[in-house]
């Protein structure tokens, strides 16, 4: 899997100019279907994880010190 | 000799898992007691309660033929109850240290090494819980199935593989070091940011371990260590077998990472005991395992011996193609051909970037969460929220652990069946000499004062303690074993019908 950053999706939520609108309606509408099934798995990812990452993130990233092993 | 299907001796494999462990908002005091406190809930279920038996370790045996400096281990009755948990299945729950480790038994199936480790995690997560179930309030404590803390400490995760000791150890070294560097493009654990380089605390490895790594060849697990490690306690006849001690590897969540890690491994290893393999190999093995460890592209050239380079996946191919070849000579049985075919699907999705990779690879599962999450907040990589995101994948609490959530939500690929997964925490495997362990703990556990790799020692009721030699891994199973075990009503009438088998000291 190839280093894939998420910069191409720097504009998300400021309004779609009036090109992109017109680019939506030229996408099939089985491609656009399948978009939003991602759209959503994604939002529901967020949510999934929303509702059981740690609250105190910072303290527990900072604190975490173990002894090395083996 | 060896009584595998085909003569061969490679084919037994244990794996070892050490677990990181702190309270959510500090670090523990004192660990060795605090992972003392946690295997102490082990259930009466899972665990025998006899003393785990010294008597035939040391590990202080080094591959190229000397004795290290150091001391062997004895502790007193009350020290070694408390820290050994010797299993049913034929397993071992014991603290290592600052940690809680949990070595699976000897398994003669990669499918079995999969189901037994997944046991394992299973029952420290119910210690985990019975531990919080007793807590009077205070901070969660978090058990990670992880090896790395983000500063520069790790800890372990090893790979045990029985082979010939007629196989020369400069041999075996050389051949498998490509294998053991590369083959973390399917088995890597990923991580966000370096332990040892805070300029790359946003940027993600593929490898929690490679960073660690010091030296080509050496003995010790917890300094500089080496790609290929020189441990030599066979836990078994010395004259016969050698134990491969494999310290380069990642715990994996993933059961397919699991799978393909130890099942690839195996596969060359039989081909290296056939003579049947020539990797490509590489001029500086540690230098070539880091940037495998960082190069999430999977392009970055590593120096070979012959002047020319070769990048982690090119080097994959070559190995699994002449397996390949090798299995097609020999024959294969039916889990050599499953683990070959998905070798090479890997490999394939690998090339192409898949979308399959993220159901399947541990780093690349792990990546397309924190890639996703991280899109959708807006976060920076270096946002504490996401290396907590990270953490918490290997978290192995059932309700907040972030892998345990993909699986149940049907979002990663298993491979074993949640009962199967179930029947491993009380049974041994039945193909190798745990099923004998196990079931002289299951059977007489009255009559059974210590167990180890390679022993067993019972009371017979009168007389001295007995000492009973597993010395061969491939002796004791179901199938030599089962129907005498059934048939004798005591300790002693058992000793009479397997005499001379296993053989007594």
């Amino acid at each position: 899997m190839a280093s894939k950053d998420s910069e191409t999706k720097k504009h998300a939520g400021t309004s779609p100019s009036q090109e992109e609108k017109d680019q939506v309606g030229q996408v099939p509408s089985h491609t656009r279907q399948k978009a939003e099934e991602i759209k959503e798995e994604a939002d529901t990812l967020v949510d999934q994880i929303d509702e059981i990452l740690e609250e105190n993130a910072e303290t527990f990233v900072k604190s975490f010190i173990q002894k090395g092993g083996e | 000799m060896a009584e595998g299907q085909n003569d061969r001796i490679a084919g037994i494999v244990g794996t070892e898992v050490e677990y990181g462990l702190s309270w959510s908002n500090r670090p523990p005091e004192d660990p060795e007691r605090l992972s003392a406190d946690l295997i102490g809930q082990v259930s009466e279920q899972f665990h025998a309660p006899v003393l785990w038996d010294y008597e035939n370790e040391d590990p202080r045996h080094d591959a190229r033929g000397f004795l290290a400096e150091g001391e062997r281990e004895n502790p007193d009755d009350a020290d070694n109850r408390s820290l050994n948990k010797p299993l049913f299945n034929g397993g071992r729950l014991y603290v290592d240290g600052a940690h809680p480790e949990y070595s699976g038994p000897e398994c003669a199936s990669v499918r079995d090494v999969v189901r037994f480790e997944k046991a394992g995690d299973r029952m420290v997560s119910l210690c985990q819980g019975a531990f919080s179930a007793r807590q009077d309030g205070g901070p969660p404590l978090l058990v990670l199935k992880n090896n790395s803390d983000g500063k520069g400490n790790s800890w372990g995760y090893h790979e045990n593989y029985l082979l010939p000791r007629s196989l020369p150890f400069d041999v075996l070294a050389r051949s498998i070091s490509s294998h053991l560097v590369t083959r973390i493009v399917f088995c890597g654990a990923g991580k966000l940011g370096s332990d040892q380089n805070p300029e790359e605390s946003g940027r993600y490895f593929l490898s929690q371990r490679a960073e660690f790594f010091e030296i080509p060849m050496g003995l010790s697990t917890m300094v500089h260590r080496s790609v290929v490690n020189t441990r030599d306690e066979p836990h078994s006849e010395r004259s016969l077998y050698r134990r491969f001690h494999v310290i380069t590897g990642d715990s994996n969540l993933s059961e397919i990472s699991t799978y393909l890690k130890v099942g690839t491994t195996l596969l060359v290893l039989r081909a290296l005991e056939a003579g049947a393999l020539e990797p490509p190999v590489f001029s500086d093995w540690v230098e070539s395992f880091r940037r495998v460890g960082m190069d999430m592209s999977l392009q970055l050239p590593l120096g070979l011996e012959n002047g020319k380079t070769m990048t982690a996946l090119e080097c994959q191919e070559v190995i699994c193609s002449q397996v390949r070849q090798y299995l097609e000579r020999e024959g294969m049985d039916a889990e050599s051909s499953d683990i070959i075919g998905r070798w090479e699907n890997v490999l394939v999705m690998l090339r192409r970037s898949s979308a399959g990779l993220a159901r399947t690879v541990d780093w690349a599962i792990k990546w397309s969460v924190l890639s996703r999450y991280r899109e959708k907040k807006g976060w920076e990589l270096t946002d504490s929220r996401l290396k907590m995101l990270d953490f918490q994948y290997h978290d192995l609490r059932p309700d907040r652990g972030i892998f345990s959530m993909l699986e149940n939500t049907g979002q990663v690929d298993r491979l074993v069946d949640p009962m199967e997964v179930e029947e491993a925490l009380t049974h041994p495997p039945s193909e190798t000499r745990a099923y004998f362990r196990g079931e002289m703990l299951r059977r007489f556990l009255t009559r059974v004062h210590a167990v180890s790799w390679s022993s067993v020692v019972v009371d017979p009721g009168e007389g001295p303690l007995k000492r009973l030699a597993l010395g061969d891994p491939w002796k004791g199973t179901q199938k030599r074993v089962g129907a005498l075990m059934g048939k004798s009503g005591s300790v002693g009438e058992l000793l009479r019908a397997l005499s001379p088998l296993p053989a007594g000291e």
